[in-house]
């Protein structure tokens, strides 16, 4: 995403380049590449992030290196992206500079340590009604560690963030409730390249590809892990086998083994796993299958598994939670269900097919157009720049 | 991409089958796969097209067994009429479909009995475009047909003229053969082309010449098409030749039937004239005015917008007035040739570059996304499969062979047709060969020291060796065999005594039944 944004930005005549932190892995590179045509300098240091919770707030030397950056490109404008894995340093540097500054949103950081709200016991959380945490955090990954008045810390410093940009109205209400000003927030749709499709090289995904239509096929695209609610397809699949003539399920990822083994334990015809499937071949066997799921039960921000099945003109099974419901039209681009129902999800995939066949090819080529009129690169660069533009004005 | 199309059949001559070609030429040089699907096996087309062809049934496309037609991104279902394969449409769910109407004859209009509840059926069966995304269709007066009778939404309906091979129907001199035999030589020539249909009005044409011979008496009508191939033609034809008798001019009246060249007719006439009624297009109105002769034709159907301003247009149904306008065109040499200049240069908007030219934009407009080209996998050889398979065998380690394998097998996959005690013996038996076999084939002499181990391997395998293969590899051939023989000599002992069984339970029913027999005597 950040690449294209930048690829997109020079191209029209805008000067951008990256700078890329990951103190999460460490590496101890310092260097500058030529990715494509895009100038990316790229920062990994020798120690991984601390488990210092003040250090996971903000990290020094990560501080040190933006610094160092803005002095050397000495930039008009600094738009952060996913910030959880650079602590909030950027933020004070640019305030240091007095460098105007956007952060795109890309989960729920400054509202929650695991990023999710998203309870241990796999209810939701009302970031109104917890202004200092709720503490029941769930931590089985992508935790991090709490401070006290947390929110309110974070809050003072992103105080000098112009927009945050948001790809989704729901993550703006969330950040609203949780006390930030909407008036600070810009929804920007991400936007995808309708690129060409490659043939694919797996010699499963060839297959599945040349037995579309042959079957009912449902794809599971993402991580397993339990926020993307692959407990409610597990639930849902004795139910399709059942009642779906010609079922078949198509799992392309990796995740936790505990649900990968309950997939496992389903009749090999009927339930597929593929494993990581590139990201380029993808797009093969979402034009493939005839719906592809997303069940998450965690607030979702703008899944990029609806945007490139839309483009692919696959219909999206989602769940009604966090930004699915914005990007799907029930009935006519996909269809919604209430997080977590098996049994909703069965229905909706019943309902799918038990339309006639011009329906769903209707439903497919609406797809396309409504990725080709609100998913695509040049429209979110569009938007992009307008907020730029204002960011610099104001 | 992939590209299907879809039509009852595939005959070179004819106006459909002239399309689908141009469409398979077309989308060739696009760079997409294309595939034709026909009901009834093509007639006369090139060997580049037949081999793109497949004889299909209606079963065989909705049931996914052609993998190009499941798989395909843009389907052209071509509707001459009703006809089986047009009822896949109904299942496609991927994909673009294009319905391709090439018009129906109003069965009003048919003239005949014979055949009219087929075009009714025909009628019917163009409420199939609603399945489709998209119409093509080859005038604006089918267009409006479609939206006036069906209700389809004029912004889903393609205007696409057919094509005329403008390079075959070019201006000429008259062939003196065709001169010669038609007896032409010093006639005016007035010339139809089409199938002798009733709504072609054959009649008015015959009433016309009549109109105009009394003015020009040295004019013949010739009449150039196919009248015998459907019956609802002849009684048609028969009572044109009666009136023409009647009318004196049956000499007049040259009746050609079908004929293999077309141009060289066209080079013979003076005046193009149709009275038809109805016309979807009319192709050879356009291959007259490629001619350079000059059309008179009623004012119905897609004619007049054929035709624009390049011809003379009469009233449907009346004779005098086609004979006053024919009388017209060959008395006035400079109307006569202004309209053969607007008629040439009409002609060019029916060319083959502007057919494909509209052609793609309707395909791009059309399609909206594609799946991947899969390249069909490479096909792995009989024998060389063969030669794998030991060798796979071979380098497996496994030092004892489960004896038992094949009993547990069979125990685990119990097939539910067979009847439970037939089960219980063939895993008997299965069990009792796979034991029977001792001679531990799969063991491998090897060592697990470290290092060492492999030479260790190499010397067990090297003292053993003279032992074994003299003298204790024979014996344990023989126990082999014996073990198998006694095996088979069980099988056969089981065999028996469940048929002896079996036929005790028959022998006792019968003696029951005769038993109840003497009883019924005995009473």
């Amino acid at each position: 995403m950040v690449y294209n944004t930048c690829h997109g930005l020079l191209q029209r005549g805008v000067d951008a380049s990256i700078l890329m932190i990951n103190a999460r892995i460490p590496g101890g590179q310092d260097r500058y590449r030529d990715v494509q045509g895009v100038p990316v300098h790229e920062v990994t240091y020798r120690s991984h992030l601390p488990g210092n919770p003040f250090l996971q707030t903000f990290d020094p030397r990560i501080y040190r290196d933006v610094m160092a950056e803005i002095r050397r490109v000495q930039p008009d404008l600094v738009h952060v992206h996913n910030v959880s894995g650079a602590t909030l340093a950027p933020f004070v540097a640019c305030r240091r500079v007095n460098v105007p500054v956007l952060l795109t949103l890309h989960d729920h950081w400054l509202l929650c340590p695991n990023n999710m709200l998203y309870k241990g016991d796999g209810a939701l959380c009302d970031p109104a009604e917890h202004p200092r945490g709720c503490s029941h955090c769930f931590r089985r990954q992508d935790f991090w560690a709490n401070i006290p008045w947390r929110r309110q810390i974070f809050a003072r410093l992103v105080q000098n963030v112009r927009f945050f940009i948001s790809p989704s109205q729901k993550l703006v209400d969330l950040h609203v409730a949780a006390g930030y000003n909407p008036a600070r927030f810009r929804v920007v749709p991400n936007g995808i390249k309708p690129a060409l499709f490659q043939t694919p090289s797996d010699s499963l995904v060839r297959e599945y590809v040349r037995e579309s239509g042959l079957f009912r096929t449902l794809l599971l695209a993402g991580a397993m892990v339990e926020s993307k609610g692959i407990k409610t397809v597990i639930e849902a699949l004795p139910l399709l086998a059942r009642y779906v003539d010609r079922f078949r399920l198509l799992v392309a990822g990796r995740g936790e083994d505990r649900f990968l083994a309950a997939l496992r334990r389903f009749d090999p015809s009927v339930v597929k796993l593929l494993g990581q499937v590139p990201f380029q071949e993808m797009r093969a066997l979402y034009a493939a299958t005839d719906l592809t799921v997303i069940p998450s039960v965690w607030y979702e921000n703008s899944p990029m598994v609806i945007y490139e099945s839309m483009l692919a003109g696959t219909p999206v099974l989602g769940s009604a939670i966090g930004g699915i419901p914005e990007l799907i039209q029930h009935g006519e681009t996909g269809y919604l269900f209430s997080p977590g129902d098996a049994v909703a999800l069965t229905e909706r995939v019943i309902q799918h097919f038990a339309r006639s066949a011009p329906e769903r090819r209707a439903m497919r080529r609406r797809c396309v157009e409504f990725a080709h009129t609100h998913m695509t690169l040049d429209r979110y660069l569009d938007r992009l720049q307008q907020v730029y533009d204002e960011a610099l004005e104001a | 991409m992939k590209v299907s199309l879809i039509n009852l059949n595939l005959v070179a001559e004819d106006a459909i089958g002239t399309c689908i070609i141009n469409q398979v030429h077309f989308f060739r040089r696009r760079g997409d796969d294309v595939h034709v699907y026909v009901l009834h096996p093509p007639h006369n087309v090139p060997t580049d097209i037949e081999e793109v062809t497949s004889v299909v049934t209606l079963r065989e496309l909705i049931e996914g067994q052609e993998e190009h037609f499941r798989l395909s991104d843009l389907y052209i279902y071509h509707y001459p009429g009703r006809h089986a394969l047009m009822e896949s449409i109904r299942g496609i769910d991927r994909g673009t479909v294009i319905f391709y109407y090439h018009n129906v004859t109003p069965p009003e209009l048919w003239g005949s009995d014979i055949g009219r509840d087929a075009l009714m059926r025909d009628i019917e069966g163009s409420a199939l475009v609603h399945y489709a995304d998209l119409c093509i269709t080859p005038s604006p007066f089918n267009k409006q047909d479609l939206v006036d009778r069906l209700g389809y939404a004029p912004d889903r309906i393609c205007v696409l003229p057919l094509a005329v091979a403008l390079e075959q129907f070019t201006p000429g001199d008259r062939d003196p053969k065709l001169v010669q035999r038609y007896e032409l030589e010093g006639q005016q020539v007035l010339l139809f082309v089409g199938r002798m249909a009733g709504n072609k009005r054959i009649d008015i044409l015959i009433e016309a010449l009549a109109r105009v011979k009394s003015q020009i008496p040295n004019t013949k009508l010739l009449l150039v098409g196919d009248d015998r191939s459907n019956p609802a033609f002849r009684p048609i034809v028969a009572d044109a030749r009666a009136r023409a008798a009647e009318l004196g001019i049956a000499r007049d009246v040259i009746w050609t039937g079908r004929v293999d060249e077309l141009p060289p007719y066209f080079r013979l006439a003076d005046v193009y004239v149709t009275a038809s009624l109805h016309e979807g297009f009319g192709q050879p109105l356009v291959e007259a005015m490629a001619c350079g002769v000059p059309v008179v034709a009623a004012r119905a159907g897609a004619m007049p917008w054929v035709l624009g301003d390049a011809g003379l247009l009469c009233e449907p149904g009346s004779a005098d007035d086609l004979a006053e306008k024919v009388l017209t065109v060959l008395r006035d040499t400079g109307l006569r040739q202004t309209l053969i200049e607007r008629g040439l240069e009409r002609v060019q908007a029916f060319s083959l570059e502007r057919y494909e030219a509209n052609l793609a934009e309707i395909v791009e407009k059309a399609v909206t996304h594609t799946l991947p080209e899969i390249p069909p996998e490479p096909v792995v050889e009989a024998g060389r499969e063969a030669e794998i398979q030991p060798a796979a065998e071979a380098g497996e380690e496994t030092q004892i062979q489960p004896p038992t394998e094949a009993g547990e097998e069979a125990q685990t996959q119990p097939a539910p047709v067979i009847p439970r005690d037939e089960l219980v013996l063939s895993i008997l038996s299965d069990e009792i060969m796979a034991q029977s076999d001792i001679a531990l084939r799969g063991y491998v002499v090897r060592s697990r020291v470290p290092l060492l181990g492999p030479f260790i391997a190499w010397v067990r395998r090297n003292l053993t060796s003279h032992l074994r293969e003299p003298y204790l590899d024979p014996m344990i051939e023989r126990q082999v065999a014996l073990n198998r023989r006694m095996a088979e000599w069980m099988q056969r002992a089981v065999a028996l005594w469940t048929a002896s069984i079996q036929r005790q339970a028959e022998l006792e029913a019968r003696v029951e039944a005769l038993e109840a027999q003497i009883e019924a005597l005995s009473h």
